[in-house]
């Protein structure tokens, strides 16, 4: 696969803390994948490398040809479990884009978290495929945290000609404000594997990140965010 | 002359330019920066048709280091 991102990207963030069992959370992002979602970030930090590895290439295997798998920070385990690419950090161990791509080579997808325009500014000047922007509204995984609103995300896109994914408390309710403001997509956690039916949560997320309307009558993800 | 700030020091112009033609003569053409205007970032496709005027506060936002 190419190293582009299609013109609407629902990525899904995945999180030992809210599933951790392993099985389980393959079902959750088999569904999720048929319900729309095409980019799988692994995210995993509590475990090794070689479990990291293990986990990445069952979800490789559940995702299919339906979404890409990108690994979080362990560009050897992207390697190894024969995912897309990597997803690095914006600072510290693991989050250099060269590095990564030294070792994934020129196709590998590699995206890159950052916080501010001058993240995604440098990001973009080092190779970064695709750049997750945020925190955008409240989340539950960075509780307290500064958020950046849309008008951050507009800065962020207006600032890289790379895309940008906008993460960070993504609900059904407020996924196309990011979109209206420029993301080519949206990146959640809890809003699909944290939701009973993840299936029906990402087609909510999906058909209002499109702008349609929602193709899962009742059930309330608006709460659950990412 | 027009009187500007860019990154926080004054300058100035001899009259006002687009985005495009500030950053050839800054010595960035080519170059993968961001610039904001009166702190909105504009779109690099905006560049060519933003003109920098009298008191406007210019960032330029630039990457550190080799990069591609």
């Amino acid at each position: 696969m190419s190293a582009l991102l299609h013109s609407r990207t629902l990525a899904l963030v995945t999180d030992l803390d809210v599933v951790p069992d392993w099985d389980d959370l393959a079902r959750r992002i088999g569904a999720a994948v048929r319900g729309g979602v095409d980019l799988v970030q692994v995210r995993a930090k509590t475990l090794d490398m070689r479990e990291r590895s293990q986990l990445a290439s069952l979800l490789v295997g559940v995702a299919g040809h339906g979404a890409r798998v990108v690994v979080n920070g362990d560009p050897e385990a992207a390697r190894k479990s024969g995912a897309s690419g990597v997803h690095l950090p914006e600072t510290g161990a693991g989050s250099s884009i060269s590095e990564a791509r030294a070792l994934l080579g020129p196709d590998a997808l590699i995206g890159k978290s950052v916080h501010s325009v001058a993240a995604a500014v440098q990001a973009e000047a080092d190779g970064a495929n695709y750049i997750f922007f945020g925190t955008v509204f409240p989340s539950r995984s960075h509780r307290g945290g500064p958020t950046c609103g849309v008008e951050g995300i507009a800065a962020g896109v207006n600032a890289v000609s790379v895309p940008v994914i906008g993460i960070g408390g993504i609900t059904a309710g407020n996924c196309k404000s990011v979109i209206d403001a420029g993301a080519v997509g949206v990146a959640a956690i809890g809003a699909i594997i944290g939701a009973y039916d993840s299936y029906r949560a990402t087609r909510a997320l999906h058909g209002a990140m499109m702008g349609g309307k929602s193709h899962s009558p009742g059930g309330d993800i608006g709460s659950a965010q990412g | 002359m027009i009187e500007i700030t860019v990154n926080g020091s004054s300058s100035e112009l001899d009259r006002p330019m687009s985005i495009t033609a500030f950053l050839e003569m800054k010595g960035f053409g080519g170059r993968s920066v961001a610039v904001a205007i009166n702190s909105v970032v504009v779109r690099r496709t905006e560049f060519d048709g933003t003109l920098i005027g009298e008191g406007d506060v210019v960032e330029i936002v630039r990457p550190v280091g080799g990069g591609l």
